[in-house]
């Protein structure tokens, strides 16, 4: 359920992306084209950006997308040091988390202040927001993942 | 404590952090914060953590990233890969090792499609180890080719590699991209030459195959027709001038996507696969970005960079004597870290070293790239050599080092030609119209 969540969060980030795709080549035939640039293209990639890379970041996790560096994987899989990765786990869930809650408190200064894109005047911080909100389903993500390392080996493991 | 203690004791807290498997960008944003903290302050630190994700995902020429990854994957969608090797094929097939050195031409031209030298290796390895095993190929050369191959991803561009290069380093990606172009021609030219030595002195390594007919070679090089289109209009329009990078990389993308509808690859599935790979891909790399700008002003606070910088100016080395000690340096963190953490680590304290020495930044990076891309097949992490390993799981991992050996040396003598002639990489960038 959370995974099936998880994984359409990122195609929304996909559809997104699809989009940003069109305005780039919108902006380019219009450029040479009909020699008007689409003024406000700049800042819709900047705000497209900020979901592509957001929404998909949870998914990413889940699927073991991040890069880590696996050397000692046959010592740190031992069972006897499943605590250890459910502590590492857990550090980065408590980071995301704290992201998460600094996020929010940036994204409402943003509003207080009225933050808007220059051309367009579209406001930022539901764009802010996404990033509070994602980094906390990240954190989520991390929390199941410190869960799992706890377990006894050979559980189903979740893939795309 | 003074700033350096706290640096050095950040590094090896971050060291200790990336073994235990921790996620490169978390441990860089969870070290850099604390580090950040204690030598600034809490409250900045944490302003740091609330405001660095968002302002760093939200940067237009990062855009490049997704838009080329999204070419690769709609490239492999369209066929576009495979079709190369059936072109090269067709032409070099019925020489003495012809298939492997028709593998090596097609991950050059999927390099150019692809900014990663995991997804070409695998996705060549795919189409090129079953033929090869098929004619009877030694698994040593069918294996090395593939692996080594593959990095020519990260070389020839795009990049994302260089695209983080470039961001951490504040340079011109398109300059970057042009100045990886020669180099990964250079190295192209070389792996085959290895084949070809390999092949010479160990002729049962790669058999003749039955020669196709022109009629044949020309219907395969058409076929691979729409790859040439795209190389002219990515690269030949950044660097005439006619795109700017994220232009290129939208215009790669919609002409890719346009293939694979015209040759009715597209569905539903594969397109949805398209995109989840490709944000899952973005979303990997710009974790890896924040964490490091959120660990590098700690870095900077700690003064390392600065203090190291002076220290090796004061000792007057030879520029080549620092190169030499850079290279092994970077060999040596190959062989226990991936590229990209490798990247991200050290470009911050290396890139002030060689900017007092007064060494091209442009030059500079492409020169790291390939040293990383040895890395990237050494022992024991190469990781181009995992992937390979899992598509012919019968050769043992030693022999697959072995057949990579000799390409090994390919880019040893790659390095040196860079470093005797920078041109090979600078005279692209230097000579674009902006």
């Amino acid at each position: 359920m959370f995974d099936h969540f998880l994984r359409a969060l990122a195609l929304g980030a996909g559809i997104v992306l699809l989009g940003l795709l069109g305005l780039v080549l919108f902006d380019v035939v219009m450029r040479y084209a009909l020699r008007l640039p689409f003024l406000g293209a700049y800042e819709m990639t900047e705000l497209a950006m900020v979901l592509i890379v957001f929404l998909a970041l949870p998914y990413c996790a889940a699927t073991g997308g991040h890069v880590a560096v696996d050397v000692l994987s046959s010592i740190l899989d031992r069972p006897g040091l499943r605590w250890l990765n459910a502590l590492i786990h857990l550090a980065g869930a408590a980071l995301m988390l704290i992201i998460a809650w600094q996020a929010t408190r940036y994204a409402m200064g943003s509003v207080a202040r009225g933050e808007a894109t220059n051309m367009l005047g579209i406001a930022k911080y539901p764009f802010e927001l996404v990033t509070a909100t994602c980094a906390a389903i990240f954190a989520l993500v991390l929390l199941g993942q410190a869960w799992k390392a706890l377990q006894p080996p050979k559980q189903p493991e979740f893939r795309r | 404590m003074s700033p350096t203690a706290v640096g050095v004791i950040g590094m090896v807290a971050l060291l200790a952090l990336l073994f235990l498997r921790m996620p490169i960008g978390i441990a860089m944003a969870l070290v850099g914060a604390i580090g950040f903290a204690t030598l600034n302050s809490v409250d900045a630190a944490l302003h740091m953590l609330g405001s660095y994700p968002y302002s760093y995902g939200a940067v237009q020429a990062l855009s490049v990233i997704p838009l080329f990854v999204l070419m690769g994957n709609f490239a492999m969608v369209s066929g576009m890969s495979s079709d190369l090797f059936a072109a090269a094929y067709a032409w070099m097939g019925h020489r003495r090792g012809g298939l492997a050195s028709a593998t090596v031409l097609a991950c050059a031209g999927f390099a150019a499609l692809s900014g990663s030298s995991v997804a070409s290796a695998i996705t060549m390895g795919r189409v090129t180890l079953p033929e090869m095993r098929r004619y009877h190929y030694d698994p040593r050369l069918a294996t090395g080719v593939v692996a080594a191959g593959g990095t020519l991803g990260i070389l020839i561009p795009p990049s994302t590699v260089l695209v983080i290069y470039g961001i951490l380093t504040e340079q011109s990606i398109g300059k970057l991209f042009l100045a990886g172009f020669l180099p990964g021609l250079l190295l192209t030219a070389l792996f085959i030459l290895t084949v070809v030595i390999v092949c010479a002195v160990r002729p049962e390594f790669g058999p003749p195959r039955e020669r196709a007919s022109m009629r044949e070679r020309w219907a395969a090089l058409r076929n691979a027709g729409a790859f040439f289109v795209v190389l002219v209009a990515t690269i030949g329009g950044m660097y005439a001038g006619v795109f700017t990078v994220t232009e290129a990389s939208a215009v790669g993308a919609g002409l890719t996507l346009a293939h694979a509808v015209w040759r009715r690859r597209l569905t539903w599935a594969s397109l949805t696969d398209a995109l989840l790979q490709t944000v899952r891909t973005t979303a990997m790399v710009f974790l890896i970005l924040i964490g490091a700008h959120i660990f590098s002003p700690f870095l900077a606070l700690s003064r390392i960079p600065v203090d190291l910088a002076n220290a090796l100016t004061a000792l007057a080395l030879p520029t080549l004597a620092v190169l030499v000690i850079i290279l092994v340096f970077y060999i040596i963190l190959g062989m226990f870290l991936e590229g990209f953490a490798i990247l991200v680590l050290t470009v911050p304290i290396v890139f002030p070293i060689m900017l007092a020495m007064g060494l091209d930044p442009i030059w500079f990076g492409i020169f790291m790239v390939i040293v990383l891309e040895m890395g990237l097949i050494s022992p024991p992490v190469g990781i181009n050599v995992f992937v390979v390993k899992g598509i012919a799981e019968d050769v043992p991992m030693y022999r697959i080092f072995t057949g990579i050996l000799p390409f090994w040396v390919a880019m040893m003598v790659c390095v040196a030609l860079l470093v005797a002639f920078p041109q090979i990489a600078l005279v692209l960038p230097n000579t674009m119209i902006r």
